[in-house]
């Protein structure tokens, strides 16, 4: 065998390696049934208890994120695979959701634009529809399908009745649960 | 023309890191850049070791200073973590550019 020959092999051997390693997502879904409660849960209060859902979101938000990153440190431990590098980039993505959701709503109010808190929700439902979306795209692309939800759900509020929140929030979760337990896991990239 | 060819090929060659010519060290490092930490099973089973191979192989990588090693016991079992030293990286550094250069020197790329 030349040596160029088992260079080759051995690059394509370490590159199956490195693949296989990539594709080893976290397999439970316990990350998917934690957001499908509390976007569930946070939607249906925009319908039964207006007045508290401005407390809601961000404070429970911020204790689900909390949460979903120390669950998914248990199970890259448990999966023998330590990445500060992935962890970042998912910090990184969720985390902007808290910077560009504030800045949305204090816009909003600086030019005085009237709006009623529901319209208000369904822009801040589409910008985290991108924000599963894209996520989807680069990160998990099991995300895709609730960020696809999220940006169909938000201007369907204005078509649906009684409940309408309660009904996005019912698809958003069931979403989030199907596509955790059909969707097959991908680290890397799809674009 | 041919004769220079041949020399970069004898250059980059030299420059190969021996340790690392071995697929599953090589793969270990490769595997160990772009983590913190990776388990000793998760790499014999990334590379398709067996235990004895995988131990062989990680001691000598280790022996050389590639590789730190982070023993602990987690629910109750001992649990062998490895991480790439910087040693190691600038070595699997200059071995991956060798490589790169034996193989784009033959023309395959």
């Amino acid at each position: 065998m030349q040596p160029t020959q088992k260079f080759e092999e051995d690059v394509a051997f370490v590159r199956e390696a490195v693949e296989k390693r990539d594709r080893m997502q976290y397999k439970s879904i316990a990350i998917a049934v934690l957001w499908a409660i509390i976007l569930a849960t946070g939607h249906s209060l925009n319908d039964f208890h207006p007045e508290i859902s401005h407390l809601y979101w961000p404070i429970v938000t911020f204790i689900g994120f909390l949460i979903s990153f120390w669950i998914a440190k248990r199970a890259m431990r448990a999966r023998g695979v330590i990445r500060s590098g992935v962890r970042a980039k998912y910090g990184w993505h969720w985390g902007s959701l808290f910077v560009v959701i504030p800045i949305t709503v204090s816009i909003a109010l600086r030019h005085g634009l009237a709006m009623e808190p529901s319209v208000m929700n369904q822009f801040i439902t589409l910008i985290v529809g991108v924000t599963f979306y894209l996520a989807g795209l680069h990160l998990d692309r099991r995300l895709i399908f609730p960020g696809i939800v999220h940006i169909v759900g938000a201007p369907a509020v204005d078509y649906l009745a009684p409940y309408p929140w309660t009904m996005v929030g019912l698809a958003i979760a069931a979403s989030l649960i199907i596509s955790a337990l059909w969707m097959k896991p991908h680290d890397k990239s799809i674009v | 023309m041919i004769k220079a060819s041949s020399e970069n090929t004898s250059d980059s060659l030299a420059q190969l890191d021996k340790l690392l010519e071995h697929r599953s060290r090589l793969g270990a490092c490769v595997l160990l850049a772009d983590t913190d930490a990776m388990t000793f099973t998760s790499l014999k089973q990334l590379l398709k070791e067996t235990d004895g191979n995988m131990g062989a192989h990680m001691r000598k990588l280790e022996d050389m200073g590639y590789v730190d090693i982070d023993k602990r016991f987690e629910n109750r079992k001992p649990v062998t973590w490895y991480s790439l030293t910087e040693k190691g990286r600038r070595s699997l550094t200059t071995h991956l550019k060798a490589l790169q250069a034996v193989i784009h020197s033959a023309g395959i790329d």
